[in-house]
């Protein structure tokens, strides 16, 4: 079955201080299919949760204006959808696991009750109050907490368990995507890995589809399925995970990114850093955002932005693609 | 050789209402100089508290704390001034570390004014000026205030801050985990390019295995205040031999494809740190516990200075 | 203008350091405010009829009686009208200004430096003495604070100084509160660590780091008090603890005009409104400074 759960269109979103327009995120476009992952990776200022909270839209109501694109879930476009048929879909059929679970929970409700909260709000089945307490103690076994435990507070958890607390709430209503903003960068690197264990399991056993935000590529390789590369709002280079971690042809970019990372295994002196910093997004530079910070920059780079290349699924925006025509495609 | 800094025994407790936290648990180590030890743990191990009383901005509940042979904490607050010009902190925080009331110019200006070193202000602000082109901050931003910079430049004023006084030894408390990747790289390159310059000697605190390793030559685990085990950097990563220390290592996600799911050797949570039991405290959450492991346990060499403190190498032998 | 030598940078680069607390970027982002600037405008106004206030008009219209014309309403000889003794009501307000912004501003002013000083003391030394300390503030709090500024007036007499008394005994306990747990948030700060560990002297570090960062919550909340301490003044006033007659004040002229007020409205509406149209300019003020003092704020 081929039929894209999500069909992200060129979307752009900007946010309107008193003093400028801030470029959130330029013209990103990408699809899922279902019971797919899709890595997005990025640095602090790509857009990745910018482009995320757009598609529930959940953009702050007096700066966040998303100015063109369309978000097709399922076929029907999410940006002509009324406030009410959002809050529909928001929990029930697209939920989202936010950064820091330290902030995420509620400090004077109960877990149980938390988590109930969500079950009430999309009882379209007028299930009974029994009903929905027996699926609170389902979803609490689910993600690895004794269910006795629902009439806890928050602060009485870990940071891990808070975590899973977080997960159960986002599965409560069966949600067929996932939007999952950092979810263990607040964790220990012992804890992460128990909870990224646990949610490729339940992503399998309950066939959601996840779009996964994260700056750790490590991350990206041991659970998603399909990587967007963003920065400075655009996509610079999208594709399977094969494409992106084996594949020869990278963007500046990626290879920048891969040779900041301590490797483990290999013994290097020195770390291949990008040199500078992600660009003002209130004062992009003039062609390819990149421009300015990459090794491989050429005249064109500086004035013309480029065009998407692409070859199958892997996609690479970026100017040194251009001349190989042969095996790359002008998209 | 003599060590440059030593702890023999370092102990320190918080007294809470159910008890006492034991934070940092007899520690015993030996930095040289030149020779980088990076401190590895996960939240509520105790490395921050480590590092804080090893420059004794802490109080130690007991032990020693030796610097170039001398027992800091029997000194006075005058002598312990001075002693404060030898060894800095760079902190973790970069926007907590950094009076949001001050420019970049009065924060770096604070050690040395406190500390009297130039007779004028002339000569503070050229010294300045010198220490922002050290750790690569461009001079306009002599004037700015640390909300309007990027986290990676105000890392970078911490380190010049910390550098200010010429140190010899600088404790490094989690320098670059609030940092991007890109940037923790740029950061990291810079510390050691201003060891080789300066001279100085780390002690790398952080979570984030990878990092330490690209920068330690030796490292020390350490686990509910206890230093679990610790070997050559090399060492530890070639052949880790506490159950921790692999649990560690495993969880690590590698950003490479084709590397099977490990199987996650660890369960459970860290246990309480008030009051522990005596024996092991990674027990509860070990696959090889056995009876033997309620029992008080020492660090011990393997050979070539990897030592480890876990029963199933105890007295020489490899037992599983 | 420092000279660094050997820059790559112009001279003019280097600006002289700013005030580190009041500068340039406090006030535009203050002025960006409309409701905040409409307040200080209104304070100011009040300011100009406390300096002003003889050039405006004379102090003998305020205190001058004569019954032949009391309780006469708005007319264009006395622009709010008269009193019941025949006074001119627009000369009093402006004459009370005097008394009742001085009132404000000082007990204000002198209870946060009290105020700060107990409150460091306790702060910074903990144990026993901060204890004993917040015991001695909470018992004082217990008391409602009319009750112990009456108290304190019935025992040394009325008077504009023994008013000022009262109220910064009775209010000190609250700037210590807030100053004492603005300044045990602050010293837990990372940066103050990082102070301490560059041999900075605990006068240093009070002083530089956790004064300047504990007073911002303070220096708010000391504009809208401001306005507190005018009404409790006048409520003082208004039982007859606190302005002697025939000075004005405010609340001794609600006091005066209450048994009128079906009458001739007039007496109570204009100093009532007075009271109102003051601190409602001292607390948009202090929303506006409160906004602008924080150097985090995005603009």
């Amino acid at each position: 079955m081929s039929e894209k759960l999500l069909e992200v269109k060129d979307l752009r979103v900007v946010y309107n201080s008193n003093e400028a327009v801030v470029h959130a995120v330029n013209d990103i476009s990408f699809d899922l299919l279902p019971s797919e992952t899709l890595g997005i990776v990025g640095e602090t200022g790509a857009g990745k949760t910018t482009a995320a909270m757009a598609i529930l839209q959940l953009l702050p109501e007096r700066t966040g204006r998303i100015l063109n694109g369309q978000i097709l879930y399922k076929g029907e476009d999410l940006l002509k959808k009324t406030t009410n048929e959002m809050r529909k879909i928001r929990g029930a059929c697209i939920s989202m696991i936010f950064q820091d679970p330290m902030t995420s929970l509620n400090p004077t409700i109960t877990i149980g009750d938390q988590i109930k909260e969500s079950l009430e709000i999309h009882n379209h089945k007028n299930r009974s109050k029994t009903e929905l307490d027996a699926r609170v103690d389902e979803l609490l076994t689910l993600v690895g907490i004794q269910s006795s435990r629902k009439y806890e507070y928050p602060h009485q958890f870990s940071g891990g368990m808070k975590q899973r607390v977080v997960i159960a709430i986002s599965l409560a209503c069966n949600p067929e995507l996932i939007i999952a903003d950092e979810p263990t960068t607040a964790l220990d690197v012992t804890i992460q890995a128990q909870v990224l264990a646990m949610m490729t399991e339940l992503k399998e056993k309950l066939n959601t589809s996840m779009i996964m935000i994260t700056h750790d590529l490590g991350i990206v390789a041991q659970t998603c399925d399909k990587v967007a590369i963003m920065y400075a709002g655009e996509i610079v280079e999208k594709g399977t995970v094969r494409d992106i971690f084996s594949g020869d042809h990278h963007h500046p970019y990626t290879v920048g990114l891969f040779g900041s990372i301590p490797d483990l295994e290999v013994e290097t002196k020195r770390l291949t850093p990008i040199d500078g910093l992600m660009p003002d997004p209130v004062n992009m530079p003039e062609g390819c955002k990149f421009h300015p910070r990459c090794k491989s920059c050429m005249e064109i780079c500086r004035t013309q932005s480029p065009k998407a290349s692409r070859f199958g699924e892997h996609v690479i925006v970026c100017h040194l693609y251009d001349q190989e025509v042969c095996s790359w495609n002008h998209y | 050789m003599e060590p440059l800094l030593k702890t023999v025994g370092l102990k320190r407790y918080f007294k809470v209402k159910e008890g006492d936290l034991h934070a940092v648990d007899d520690i015993n180590l030996e930095i040289y100089k030149r020779r980088n030890l990076g401190i590895v743990g996960e939240s509520g191990c105790g490395k921050s508290t480590l590092g804080r009383l090893v420059l004794r901005l802490l109080e130690p509940t007991s032990g020693q704390v030796i610097f170039e042979g001398e027992d800091i904490l029997a000194y006075d607050k005058k002598r312990m001034k001075n002693m404060r010009r030898k060894m800095q902190m760079i902190f973790q925080d970069p926007y907590a570390s950094l009076n949001p009331r001050m420019s970049v110019f009065e924060l770096i200006a604070e050690p040395l004014q406190m500390n009297h070193i130039y007779p004028t202000q002339q000569q503070t602000a050229e010294r300045i000026a010198k220490l922002m082109d050290m750790v690569g901050l461009a001079r306009r931003f002599i004037n700015s205030y640390p909300h309007e910079l990027d986290g990676g430049r105000r890392q970078r004023i911490g380190v010049a801050r910390a550098l200010a006084l010429n140190p010899k030894f600088v404790v490094c408390d989690e320098p670059v985990s609030a940092l991007d990747v890109s940037i923790q790289a740029q950061i990291l390159n810079l510390l050691m390019d201003l060891q080789d310059e300066m001279g100085l000697t780390y002690m790398f605190i952080t979570h984030d295995l990878s990092v330490v390793k690209h920068i330690s030559n030796e490292i020390a685990v350490m686990y509910l205040g206890q230093c679990v085990e610790r070997a050559s950097s090399r060492e530890l990563f070639a052949n880790p031999l506490h159950p921790y220390t692999k649990a560690l290592l495993a969880a690590i996600p590698t950003p490479k494809l084709d590397v099977s799911m490990k199987k996650v050797l660890i369960r459970g949570e860290v246990s309480n740190p008030i009051n522990p039991k005596p024996g092991c405290r990674f027990s509860p959450r070990c696959d090889f516990c056995t009876e033997e492991c309620m029992k008080d346990l020492k660090l011990e060499d393997q050979g070539d200075g990897h030592f480890v403190a876990c029963r199933l190498y105890s007295c020489g032998s490899i037992s599983e | 203008m420092l000279k660094i030598s050997g820059s790559a940078e112009k001279p003019e680069d280097m600006q002289k350091k700013r005030s580190s607390f009041i500068n340039a970027d406090t006030w535009r982002r203050f002025k960006k405010n409309k409701s905040a600037v409409i307040g200080l405008v209104i304070f100011l106004l009040f300011i100009v009829c406390l300096i002003f206030a003889d050039l405006i008009v004379p102090y003998q219209k305020a205190i001058e009686q004569n019954l032949r014309i009391r309780m006469q309403g708005i007319s264009s000889e006395h622009w709010f009208g008269t009193d019941i003794y025949g006074r001119d009501i627009f000369a009093r307000i402006v004459h009370a200004t005097r008394y009742s912004l001085f009132m404000g501003i000082v007990s204000v002013v002198v209870g946060i430096v009290f105020g700060s000083i107990i409150a460091a003391i306790a702060g910074l030394y903990g144990g026993k003495i901060d204890r004993c300390i917040m015991w001695i503030m909470d018992t004082v709090l217990c008391i409602p604070f009319m009750l112990l500024a009456l108290a304190i007036v019935a025992a040394l007499g009325g008077g504009l100084q023994n008013l000022l008394l009262a109220l910064v005994i009775a209010s000190v306990p609250i700037y210590v509160r807030v100053i004492r747990s603005s300044i045990l948030t602050v010293v837990e700060s990372d940066f103050v660590e990082a102070a301490r560990s560059c041999g900075t002297p605990d006068r240093y570090i009070v002083l530089k780091h956790i004064l300047p960062n504990a007073i911002g919550t303070v220096i708010v909340q000391a504009t809208m008090s401001v306005g507190t301490m005018i009404i409790w003044a006048a409520a003082l006033s208004y039982v007859g603890m606190g302005i002697q007659p025939p000075k004005p004040e405010w609340g001794s002229m609600l006091a005066e005009g209450k048994d009128y007020m079906l009458n001739a409205p007039h007496l109570v509406i204009f100093p009532g409104m007075t009271i109102i149209l003051c601190c409602l300019s001292l607390n948009l003020m202090g929303d506006g400074l409160r906004d602008a003092l924080d150097p985090r704020l995005k603009d």
